[in-house]
């Protein structure tokens, strides 16, 4: 008994000497962890600044730390700014992965985080305008798409403009290259090319920088001094594109979507300043001036249309030795061939050619062309299948216009004569005058059927942003206007000034751009033709 | 247990025996072969394959160097460490079989119009050469040289110097799949090693019409380099198309036929596709 008794005074003892040691004031606590707050990831446009700022967290309060901000490329940071507060301009594309490094001040505890950015071009969708500058060369506008009808300008796209006034502007989806530095094959660059009348630029679209221009366009560039580019096509899904200088075309290769032009197409010939696209996915179709003739343009070689005709054709016309000037050469949907009519009206179907025929200044000539004859695959029959003689006493702006643009589904043939918009229908082989004065001088007119830029069945984003919108765009001073006019429920022209655009220069071309987020059904060059 | 001490001690003999009896090979036995070309399967036919051509080098040009590079094998050089080559004939043997597939007989076939020594390659125990045929001391790999003469005689067909690696004093030939060597030395136009089919079946006529549209000259270096962009590859053989229209349009004007790959053969007629 005396013994527990012992017992139970030592634990008593003990115990009296562990609570003496305990010491509120001194207990351990677990530190909660430190935290980042305050930063989300999400995408950012190309050349936008990064904003970000970070709050360390410990325990639910904000704490002292030092902030170290990475910039990854691949696996090895680059240490790009110490302080709480990053703020800095997106210099790549596609993505970018940001690293933070947050040290708390009083315990020296800490905490890294990588945040992934994606990166989306600026130019997502809208109107790229090709104009002319004040000093005379050539620059881009875009016109960014912000909202439901609300346009955003951006001008001067080109670091450096081209020399030269505005030609052409087309634009390539599946490109590549071979970078100079690295000597890296790239491909499927999504790029705009405009043109002037010295040079071409290869500028690409999502991160805005002219990736390849003048003389490193071609294997074998023209003297500059007499350098004269007049006209561009692109077709089979722009894997090619063709230039004409001075009347010689060149164009690259459709086999592997190159970037540099080939030397120019050997033999007698001079193109005159249009190229249409042709059904086929390696020919262009142009207008020989020397042989009076059509002719398909190659991968190296120029072919005519054979003079033979379908038997029960009621035109039969031969589309070489035609004794005349080309005025016009356009295209639009269709098809001219009943025999084949089932081809469905979408596509380059047909080109209309207004012609003069030598000496004759009393009648101007209309050709329809069908596209269906100008296949790599072998050509039949001549491809005229419609011609009509049209006096030009019955409206003389129409044969000395200074503009012609296709509806793009109806056969309707705009014009603009000293600033005044006419059109001729051709259906009903009439004219319609003096639909709209312009003020101004204009500079650009165009018939933009819009039926690409919608969201495929399979794409997970919905939209739709077609139209049929005719455009003309006036110059007065400095400064150009682009009007666009819609077709009310009855199909006639309205103005839409709503939809007026203002810059400064003077417009030359316009297209519409439209962002294709699966990055692989470029749906804009499948449709180039409509704009050039 | 003194015979156990004997027999313990007699164990730690043998295997110390053992021991001594096993010489460290990396230590000790010094070779040396060739190095071929990366992705090169070495089989018992292989070798190291290089053309060379006076042809369009200037005419002062009277020899120059073609290197070949060796590799030591085993222990490393200790000290500087000489290779010797040996030229051989270049032969094969071709057989006659009877109908149940059993040799009948046999002809040894030399191939004709090897390089000679001092004429169309400087031999390779001249002094100007031995000496430097080495490897320096702790060297992995060394540059061997292989100096070609310019003789009138390569104007007319090339010559071809087979040669291998052979014992020195300081080295034993390595894997015999990599101690042969072939140079085929001329002064005029042969097929490139990496002639490619998009240029069409090589002849001489052929060959001398494209080094002269391109203003190139097509050995076995720019062809490499052309043969690795396709469009590159595109555009002269566009040129090719262009000028061979033109050639062929002067020949016509002087009653001359197109360029044919065998002149004497009407359907070797010279295309690009």
């Amino acid at each position: 008994m005396k013994s527990n008794r012992y017992t139970l005074l030592l634990v008593l003892f003990v115990g009296l000497f562990l609570t003496s040691c305990y010491d509120k004031d001194n207990t351990i606590h677990r530190l909660p962890d430190l935290q980042i707050t305050n930063i989300s990831v999400g995408s950012v446009k190309t050349g936008d600044e990064l904003n970000l700022h970070p709050i360390g967290m410990l325990g639910g309060e904000e704490v002292e730390c030092t902030y170290q901000w990475y910039r990854y490329h691949g696996n090895e940071p680059e240490l790009i700014y110490e302080g709480q507060d990053l703020v800095w301009r997106v210099d790549t594309t596609d993505f970018v992965n940001i690293g933070l490094d947050v040290t708390h001040v009083e315990t020296g505890i800490m905490i890294s985080e990588v945040y992934n950015f994606k990166i989306t071009p600026r130019i997502e969708r809208g109107w790229i305008v090709l104009k002319e500058n004040a000093e005379g060369n050539t620059d881009m506008d875009a016109f960014l798409m912000t909202g439901n009808d609300v346009m955003e300008l951006a001008e001067n796209l080109l670091a450096e403009p081209l020399e030269g006034k505005p030609v052409a502007l087309l634009e390539a989806g599946k490109y590549y290259w071979y970078h100079p530095i690295t000597l890296v094959r790239e491909e499927r660059l999504e790029c705009l090319l405009p043109v002037s009348e010295k040079s071409i630029g290869w500028y690409r679209i999502k991160d805005e920088v002219m990736m390849l221009s003048g003389d490193d366009m071609f294997y074998e560039p023209s003297p500059v001094a007499t350098r004269k580019f007049e006209a561009s096509g692109a077709f089979g899904s722009t894997i090619a594109i063709a230039l004409v200088d001075n009347g010689r075309v060149s164009r690259t290769l459709a086999s592997y979507s190159g970037s540099r032009f080939m030397p120019e197409i050997v033999g007698n010939y001079k193109l005159a300043p249009w190229l249409i696209t042709g059904v086929s996915m390696n020919l262009l179709v142009g207008y020989d001036e020397l042989t009076s003739s059509f002719v398909m343009v190659g991968d190296d070689a120029l072919s005519y249309f054979p003079n033979t005709y379908r038997e029960g054709d009621d035109v039969q016309i031969s589309s070489n030795g035609m004794d005349a000037d080309l005025l016009f050469f356009g295209q639009t949907h269709g098809n001219l061939d009943p025999n084949y009519s089932s081809y469905p009206a979408y596509g380059p179907g047909i080109g209309y050619a207004l012609m003069r025929k030598k000496g004759n200044t009393e009648q101007v000539e209309l050709y329809g062309l069908n596209f269906r004859e100008a296949t790599s695959y072998g050509t039949i029959y001549s491809p005229i299948r419609f011609h009509r003689t049209i006096e030009v006493s019955a409206c003389p702006e129409f044969a000395s216009a200074d503009f012609y643009t296709l509806h793009q589904d109806k056969k309707i043939l705009y014009f603009v004569k000293d600033n005044v918009l006419h059109y001729y229908d051709i259906e009903n082989d009439r004219f319609v005058k003096d639909c709209h004065v312009f003020d101004g001088e204009v500079t650009f007119l165009k018939f933009v059927g819009n039926n690409y830029d919608l969201s495929d069945s399979w794409d997970a984003i919905q939209y739709n942003y077609t139209f049929n919108r005719l455009m003309a765009a006036t110059c007065s001073g400095e400064d150009y206007s682009v009007y666009t006019f819609e077709e009310n429920d009855n199909g006639n022209l309205v103005l839409r000034p709503e939809r007026t655009l203002e810059g400064r220069g003077k417009v030359k071309k316009m297209l519409w751009y439209g962002y294709n987020p699966t990055g692989f059904l470029s749906k804009l060059p499948s449709n180039i033709y409509i704009y050039n | 247990m003194k015979n156990n001490l004997y027999l313990f001690i007699a164990l730690l003999l043998l295997c110390g025996g053992c021991e001594k009896a096993l010489p460290g090979f990396a230590e000790e036995w010094h070779g040396v072969q060739f190095i071929l070309d990366g992705g090169y399967n070495a089989t018992l036919n292989d070798r190291v394959k290089s053309n060379y051509s006076f042809y369009g080098k200037d005419a002062s040009l009277v020899q120059d160097t073609v290197w070949v590079r060796v590799r030591p094998q085993g222990a490393l050089p200790q000290r500087t460490s000489y290779v010797r080559f040996e030229q051989f004939q270049e032969t094969r043997w071709d057989y006659e079989y009877d109908e149940l597939g059993h040799v009948v007989d046999s002809t040894l076939y030399e191939y004709p119009d090897q390089a000679k020594p001092g004429v169309h390659y400087v031999a390779f125990d001249d002094a100007r050469v031995a000496g430097l045929m080495k490897l320096e001391e702790g060297e992995l790999e060394a540059r061997i040289p292989v100096i070609v003469l310019r003789d009138v005689s390569l104007q007319e067909k090339p010559y071809t110097l087979n040669f291998r690696i052979v014992d020195s004093d300081d080295f034993s030939a390595g894997d015999s799949h990599y101690c042969q060597a072939q140079i085929v030395i001329s002064d005029c136009l042969v097929r490139p090693l990496n002639w490619s089919w998009r240029f069409g079946t090589w002849s001489v006529v052929r060959h001398d019409f494209m080094n002269r549209a391109s203003g190139v000259f097509w050995d076995e270096d720019f062809i490499a380099s052309v043969n690795s962009n396709e469009e590159l590859l595109s555009y002269y053989i566009y040129v090719f198309r262009r000028e061979l229209v033109k050639e062929n349009a002067a020949r016509a004007e002087d009653g001359l036929p197109p360029l044919r790959d065998d002149p004497n053969d009407l359907s070797t007629e010279i295309a690009f596709n």
